[in-house]
């Protein structure tokens, strides 16, 4: 019985780690395709429901892909040199 | 031994949705983080109008997070700065600097960054304007002197991919007598950018000052929808 609930929890525990496993593997795709980022319809990516299905996309998913360093470090001027705190 | 096994895999489980959210699923676009922190301000002035604001100053971040969601606001870049050019006294700004994911465009790519600028001024100055100076105490606060906008995007150029991306900003400072004025429709957007105060940066090089001689008429804030974009449930845009 307790084998049996203890498999259980193991099969959902791997199905669950799976699922971000996929979510990282998608990312990497992304990261050798940065122009996906940068060309016509980039914001509307395909992180969900890549196959049949229309893709959704939610805010989270938009501000995850910034938040993976896209661009890398930017030459830009600082918000030092034009505003005080 | 097994209820051992059982219970430290049910505790795993258990944690896992808090893993993903500590993670940092749930806090990517926490409006709090856009905030400059209350101990970070150099005057106490600006440091009680962001106390006494802060409410307004969440809703704005969260407002562009969701209903604009290709503008970045960036962190900490969200409150009552002073302009540096301004020069004596302590004239607070309501201020916030976004990052604009723009479409590589060979049509933008084109213009001269003066003329980018003016592009992205003319798109997105007067929606962000309308959206900070939307809390009516705010705006008749004396404290509050103007408003400070920075928009920045990369800069579209031919680079290796081992190349740091170069981003173009433009900053607008409007005193708040000429941002009321054109809110209340007094003055025109052309008026507006000739009384405004308007810099331009390539990359770390400062470039000259902006002066518009015409104003695009651009509606793509209002009118533009990210193609299967979903609010998240219970968010509504105006």
């Amino acid at each position: 019985m307790q084998t049996g609930r203890l498999r259980s929890l193991v099969i959902v525990a791997a199905a669950l780690l799976a699922g971000a496993c996929a979510s990282g593997e998608e990312w990497a795709t992304w990261k050798d395709h940065p122009s996906h980022f940068a060309s016509g319809e980039h914001l509307a990516f395909s992180l969900r429901n890549r196959e049949g299905s229309p893709t959704r996309v939610t805010r989270e998913d938009i501000a995850l892909a910034r938040s993976q360093g896209w661009w890398g470090k930017p030459i830009t001027v600082s918000t030092e040199q034009i505003l005080e705190k | 031994m097994r209820s051992r096994l059982l219970r430290g895999a049910a505790l795993a489980l258990s944690l896992l949705p808090a893993l993903f959210v500590s993670s940092g699923l749930a806090r990517v676009g926490a409006p709090e983080e856009k905030l400059l922190p209350l101990d970070q301000y150099t005057s106490e002035k600006a440091r009680e109008l962001a106390r006494k604001y802060a409410e307004e100053l969440r809703a704005l971040a969260s407002d562009i997070y969701h209903c604009i969601p290709w503008l970045e606001v960036q962190e900490h870049s969200l409150g009552f700065y002073r302009p540096k050019h301004l020069g004596g006294g302590d004239s607070r700004y309501l201020s916030m600097r976004v990052f604009i994911e723009q479409d590589s465009s060979p049509d933008f790519a084109r213009l001269t960054v003066a003329n980018q600028g003016a592009a992205m001024y003319a798109r997105y100055v007067a929606p962000l304007l309308k959206r900070m100076a939307r809390s009516q105490a705010l705006t008749a606060d004396p404290g509050v002197e103007g408003f400070t906008i920075i928009l920045e995007w990369l800069k579209q150029s031919a680079r290796a991919a081992s190349d740091r991306p170069i981003h173009e900003t433009v900053a607008v400072f409007i005193d708040k007598a000429s941002a009321l004025d054109f809110l209340a429709g007094r003055i025109t957007p052309r008026a507006l950018a000739d009384r405004a105060d308007i810099r331009l940066w390539d990359g770390e090089t400062s470039l000259q000052n902006l002066h518009l001689t015409r104003i695009s008429e651009d509606d793509f804030v209002s009118t533009y929808k990210i193609k299967n974009y979903q609010l998240e449930p219970g968010v509504t845009c105006p």
